[in-house]
C-alpha cells in the first residue's frame, strides 16, 4: 500500500463542481491550498485551530474547519466554497437574506457564516430561533453582535416552513 | 506545518500493518483532526508520517441494538451520534454530552474513537462513558482486546493504546433499569474544551429517594478523566438528601488532582465548580425520566 512522500505533488481537488489541479504536499492545509493556490479567497483564516468559523467550507455537504482539513485528505469529495454557493452575478438566497437584513459589517466571518447555513438549513431545514443561536456558536462574528445574523437564518428558517 | 510523509489505509488490515512497519518512528494517526491537526499547527508535536485512517471501511457504524446495549465504530462522528434518535433514546446523557462538544462543524470531523484516544483530559465523552461503563475495543498485531474506559487513560495524552495499535469500537452496555443521568461541561466559549465537565448517573430507590447506585465522573479535574469514587461511595445507600449531596460533592472536589496553573480556571476555582456542578448533576439526572433499554 503507497505512502505518500512527504514532496509535493499534482492532487486533484473537486471544488464548485470542477476539477482543479494543484501541486500540493500532504502537510498542507485545504484551507491553504484553495485560498494561495487556486485563488478562491473567499475562505478565510481566522485562527488556524478550528474556533472560529471563517475557514467554513463543505466537504460532500457537510460544513467543515478547512484549516483542520490536509488538502490531500479532500481528494474525492465535492468540495464547496462560498465561490460556488450560487451562479456568477447571482445572490443565493442564503447571501440575500444576510444583505436585507443587515447581517454584514466588515464581511471576515460571512463567507464561513454563509456556508455554515447552507449546511445546517440542508439538514434541519426549520429550526427554532432558539436552535439557530445554539448552532451559530459555530462561527465568531466581531462586528454585528450575531442579532441580525440569526434574524437572517431565521427568515430562512420561517420560507424553509411554508 | 514541518512536512510528513502520508497514508491512506484502506482496511484495518492495512492500517494495523502499516503502523507496525512504522513502529519506533514518530507517526501519528488522523481521523478527524480536530485535536491532532491544532497541536500540529502548534508545534507541539511533529509526526514524520500520518497514518488517514477516515477511508478505512467498516469502522463508522452506530448500532443500537434493543436490549443489548449499543456498539459504535471508532469513526462514528460525534454529528452522527448527535443524529441518531435511538441512541439519544436509549442514552439521553450521551445525548445531551454531545451537544456541548465544540460546534456542528467540528462535530462532522471529530470521532468518538479520537476523542478517547488522544487521551485530553478536558475531553467531554470520556466521563460519559466511564458512567455508562463502557469498553473499547482495540485492534492491533498482537491480537484484538477489550479495555474498560475508565481504565484506559493513563496521564495527559497517554492511554493504554501501543504505537502499533488502532481503536476499532467502542461498547456500551444496556442501561441498569431505573438509572438516569446528566452531564454539563462548563466552558469559557461555547467552542472551547471544557473548564471541568461533570457526569452523573444516578440509580434511585424510593422511599427516600436513597441512592441504589451512582457513577461520577470529571472532565478536566485530573490529568485523566476521573472517576469521584469518594463521591460515589458517600452516597451509595444514603438518602439523597440535599445535605448529603453536598458533602459528597465535597468529597468529590477534594478527589480532583487539577492542574497547578491557571489554564481556563486554577485548582481552587475548578474546585469550587466540581462541588457546584455535581449537585447540580445528581439534581438534573434525579429530574429525568429513567433511561430505559429496549
Amino acid at each position: 500500500m503507497p505512502v505518500m512522500t512527504a514532496a509535493r505533488q499534482l492532487t486533484t481537488l473537486n471544488i464548485n463542481g470542477d476539477h482543479h489541479e494543484a501541486a500540493v504536499k500532504p502537510s498542507d492545509l485545504l484551507v491553504e491550498v484553495l485560498r494561495d493556490k487556486l485563488g478562491l479567497i473567499g475562505t478565510k483564516r481566522g485562527c488556524d485551530t478550528g474556533k472560529c468559523g471563517g475557514c467554513t467550507v463543505l466537504l460532500d455537504g457537510k460544513a467543515v474547519r478547512s484549516c483542520l482539513v490536509l488538502a490531500v485528505s479532500a481528494q474525492g469529495a465535492e468540495i464547496t466554497t462560498i465561490e460556488g454557493l450560487a451562479p456568477e452575478g447571482e445572490m443565493h438566497p442564503i447571501q440575500r437574506a444576510f444583505v436585507e437584513h443587515g447581517a454584514i459589517q466588515c464581511g471576515f466571518c460571512t463567507p464561513g457564516m454563509v456556508m455554515f447555513t447552507k449546511a445546517y438549513l440542508d439538514e434541519e431545514p426549520t429550526p427554532t430561533r432558539a436552535q439557530i443561536q445554539e448552532a451559530l456558536t459555530a462561527n465568531i462574528c466581531r462586528c454585528t453582535g450575531y442579532v441580525k445574523i440569526i434574524d437572517a437564518v431565521e427568515e430562512l428558517a420561517q420560507a424553509n416552513a411554508k | 506545518m514541518q512536512p510528513f510523509a502520508y497514508a491512506e489505509p484502506r482496511t484495518l488490515t492495512e492500517a494495523v500493518s502499516l503502523l507496525a512497519d512504522l513502529k519506533g518512528e514518530p507517526c501519528d494517526i488522523l481521523a478527524g483532526g480536530t485535536d491532532l491537526l491544532v497541536m500540529m499547527q502548534q508545534h507541539k508535536i511533529r509526526p514524520k508520517t500520518i497514518i488517514n485512517i477516515r477511508k478505512v471501511a467498516g469502522l463508522d457504524h452506530v448500532d443500537v441494538q434493543p436490549g443489548a446495549g449499543a456498539r459504535i465504530g471508532a469513526l462514528a462522528t460525534i454529528r452522527s451520534l448527535e443524529q441518531s434518535r435511538a441512541l439519544a433514546a436509549k442514552y439521553p446523557m450521551l445525548a445531551q454530552a454531545v451537544r456541548f462538544f465544540g460546534s456542528i462543524s467540528i462535530r462532522n470531523m471529530a470521532t468518538i474513537g479520537g476523542n478517547l484516544a488522544r487521551g485530553n483530559p478536558t475531553a467531554d465523552l470520556p466521563p460519559v462513558l466511564i458512567c455508562l461503563d463502557a469498553r473499547v475495543h482495540v485492534a492491533g498485531p498482537r491480537g484484538a482486546r477489550t479495555i474498560p474506559v475508565e481504565e484506559f487513560f493513563v496521564r495527559t495524552g497517554v492511554t493504554l493504546l501501543e504505537k502499533d495499535e488502532i481503536l476499532t469500537e467502542v461498547e456500551i452496555p444496556e442501561p441498569t433499569a431505573g438509572a438516569r443521568g446528566a452531564y454539563v461541561k462548563q466552558c469559557m466559549r461555547a467552542v472551547d474544551l471544557a473548564t471541568v465537565g461533570v457526569g452523573v448517573m444516578v440509580s434511585p430507590e424510593k422511599p427516600g429517594p436513597v441512592c441504589r447506585e451512582i457513577r461520577i465522573a470529571y472532565a478536566g479535574a485530573a490529568p485523566v478523566p476521573l472517576r469521584a469514587i469518594d463521591a460515589e461511595n458517600a452516597l451509595r445507600g444514603a438518602l439523597l438528601t440535599k445535605e448529603n449531596l453536598l458533602a459528597a460533592a465535597a468529597l468529590g472536589a477534594a478527589q480532583a488532582r487539577p492542574r497547578g496553573d491557571s489554564w481556563r480556571a486554577d485548582p481552587d476555582y475548578r474546585r469550587q465548580l466540581l462541588r457546584a456542578l455535581t449537585v447540580r448533576m445528581i439534581s438534573q439526572a434525579m429530574e429525568q425520566p429513567a433511561d430505559r433499554g429496549e
